[in-house]
């Protein structure tokens, strides 16, 4: 019964140990960068900011004007927090946003992806950022709009009724969708979407480093789960717990060298939760929705899937025959004794 | 086999259910949201959204590992003195040890606070640690446990050249496992449970172990707070289940011959 129990035991480290490199690394990706204007001096309540109307964050809630905050004890480091509606109003032929003054303001002008109230953030404005080139996919769900005029920015080579693929040769990185929909404001349509071909490769490209982590801890519980049916059977356990221990050690150490070489684009991240499946299929279906329509880009976007798909069966398979392997190498060790 | 009185019987289960009954609610709120859903996202926030709440119990677990081994040390020498060697005011000293060991925390706590004050240890780990290493339970535990062993098995040791050190730790320990195990049990649910030490000790919020922390994660969710409550209670239950017969075996010990 004491066996079990240690099993248990080792198996309850070796999930909380790797909890814990997962959530540094989470926590890591999952803040938000952000570039700020900072508006000092405005000192009295009588006189007015006013912003330009791109600082405003669209969601099927409605408006969003967010601020960085510096937050205290559990809740501390730079923190997105909103702005009440009451306090600004928005001026729509100016394209304005204007509230009262009367204390220093580090206004939000763009991010990765759409801020959450009270999340952490990163501010990136002050850092050199080197152009790049880069392929944009526009998605217009509603059909291109009358208005449509590309930008000089953006140098089309396909297009079709629900999408438009063009190459930027001065594309920023990292990619912040925001900030790109206000550049390119004349090619704006009603639920439009705007991706970048290298933000989503290099996500996609990553997805097997991600399969490599989930099957380290899912093949090391495998193991516990095997020993802890199998250390009854044998007289001296210590020999099981070495092998089985130092498996789940060198897993740990595995699975934080791969959390070092990942680094996931926050513009295809949720907002709130990583593991959030449904975001990354509805991305995918938004995406492919448009791509189907265009065959050049179909065609690129195709070709980096299905090396992705490749990757991730052999890394699968190759994870199942080890573990299986390490399994029945357990289980034929404790009859041989 | 013998019947069970239905009053009895009834009691014990009202008894099982009041102890039971906070921890199944723990578990259940942990795991439904507002509408009575299941889901993990609670889970999911303590576990890899932030690593606040597993770097502070990894901070707390490897305080009270110090605190359980310091005692422990401590324990198996002071226990073997007053168990086995004669000197002067042995029993006074050892009556000093019990009424120390029955006097609230709260007693000591302003004397140890000028004391580590004037070592300059205030505001640092060494202010939790080395106060609880001290702390007279473990030292009556082994010394109960030592008096268990006969004399002669000691002397059969020291016939055959053995020296002090060799005896204590070739012998008594080995034979005193069950007393051992007690005292490391009880001195890191002591280390693991504090309270008072670090809110009058250490300043700063960053420094407090997770018992502590625990009353003072945002009450935005409560159901984040409790899934912080089972993450707090988890090593004390797998360190029971590993070692619950070894725990009654040394409690019963303790409550042997006194002096």
């Amino acid at each position: 019964m004491k066996r079990r129990v240690l099993c248990i035991v080792c198996l309850i480290v070796f999930v909380l140990s790797a909890c814990t490199l997962f959530s540094l690394k989470i926590e890591k990706e999952m803040l938000i960068q952000v570039e700020v204007k900072n508006v000092h001096g405005i000192s009295t309540w009588d006189e007015t900011v006013v912003l330009p109307k791109t600082v405003l964050f669209e969601d099927a809630y409605g408006s969003h004007l967010y601020l960085v905050v510096e937050g205290t004890g559990w809740e501390s480091g730079l923190r997105v927090e909103e702005i009440r509606k009451d306090n600004y109003k928005i001026d729509i032929e100016k394209g304005t946003v204007s509230l009262p003054g009367g204390s220093d303001y580090c206004f939000i002008t763009t991010a990765s992806r759409q801020p959450v109230p009270g999340e952490l953030v990163e501010i990136i404005e002050g850092k050199e950022i080197v152009p790049s080139e880069d392929s944009f996919l526009f998605v217009y769900p509603l059909g291109i709009p009358e208005s449509y005029s590309s930008t000089s920015g953006i140098a089309v080579a396909e297009e079709s009724q629900v999408a438009v693929y063009g190459t930027n040769q001065t594309a920023a990185e990292p990619f912040f969708e925001h900030k790109e929909m206000g550049t390119h404001q004349t090619m704006s349509g009603a639920n439009w979407r705007i991706f970048s071909e290298n933000t989503v490769a290099s996500f996609w490209k990553q997805i097997p480093l991600l399969l490599i982590l989930a099957l380290l801890v899912s093949g090391v519980t495998v193991l516990w789960g095997v020993s802890f049916f199998v250390c009854t059977y044998t007289y001296s356990p210590k020999r099981l717990f070495i092998f089985t221990g130092a498996i789940s050690i060198s897993s740990l150490i595995a699975i934080y060298v791969i959390l070092s070489l990942i680094d996931l684009p926050s513009a295809m991240l949720p907002t709130t939760n990583i593991l959030h499946i449904r975001h990354y299929l509805s991305e995918y279906e938004i995406m492919f929705s448009g791509l189907k329509t265009l065959s050049a880009a179909h065609q690129t976007f195709s070709v980096i899937e299905d090396s992705v798909k490749q990757s991730c069966i052999v890394t699968t398979a190759i994870a199942i025959l080890l573990t299986g392997i390490a399994a029945v190498g357990e289980w034929f060790y404790i009859r041989k004794e | 086999m013998k019947k069970v009185k239905p009053m009895i019987f009834v009691f014990s289960l009202l008894l099982i259910c009041f102890c039971v009954v906070p921890f199944l609610y723990i578990i259940i709120r942990s795991i439904l949201d507002a509408n009575g859903e299941f889901t993990l996202e609670y889970f999911y926030q303590v576990f890899l959204a932030q690593s606040q709440y597993l770097l502070r119990f990894w901070k707390s677990l490897a305080l009270s590992a110090c605190i359980a081994a310091g005692q422990m040390l401590v324990s198996i020498l002071a226990g073997y003195s007053f168990a086995k060697s004669k000197f002067p005011g042995r029993n006074f000293v050892f009556f000093l040890l019990i009424i120390w060991m029955i006097m609230p925390l709260q007693v000591t706590l302003v004397p140890n606070y000028l004391m580590l004050d004037e070592l300059g240890l205030l505001n640092t780990y060494y202010a939790l640690v080395l106060p609880m290493i001290f702390v007279p339970l473990g030292t009556f535990i082994m010394t109960q446990s030592f008096r268990a062993v006969p004399n002669e098995i000691m002397e059969a040791a020291q016939l055959d050249s053995a020296n002090t050190i060799n005896v204590v730790l070739r012998v008594m320990v080995p034979m005193s496992k069950s007393g051992l195990v007690c005292t490391m049990l009880l001195s890191f649910l002591d280390g693991w449970n504090m309270v008072e030490q670090p809110i009058v000790f250490l300043k700063e919020l960053s420094q407090y172990p997770l018992s502590v922390a625990l009353a003072s994660v945002p009450p935005g969710d409560p159901n984040v707070q409790l899934v912080c409550c089972i993450l707090a209670a988890t090593p004390p239950l797998l360190l029971f289940a590993l070692f619950n017969k070894e725990m009654a075996e040394g409690i019963e010990l303790g409550g042997g011959k006194a002096v």
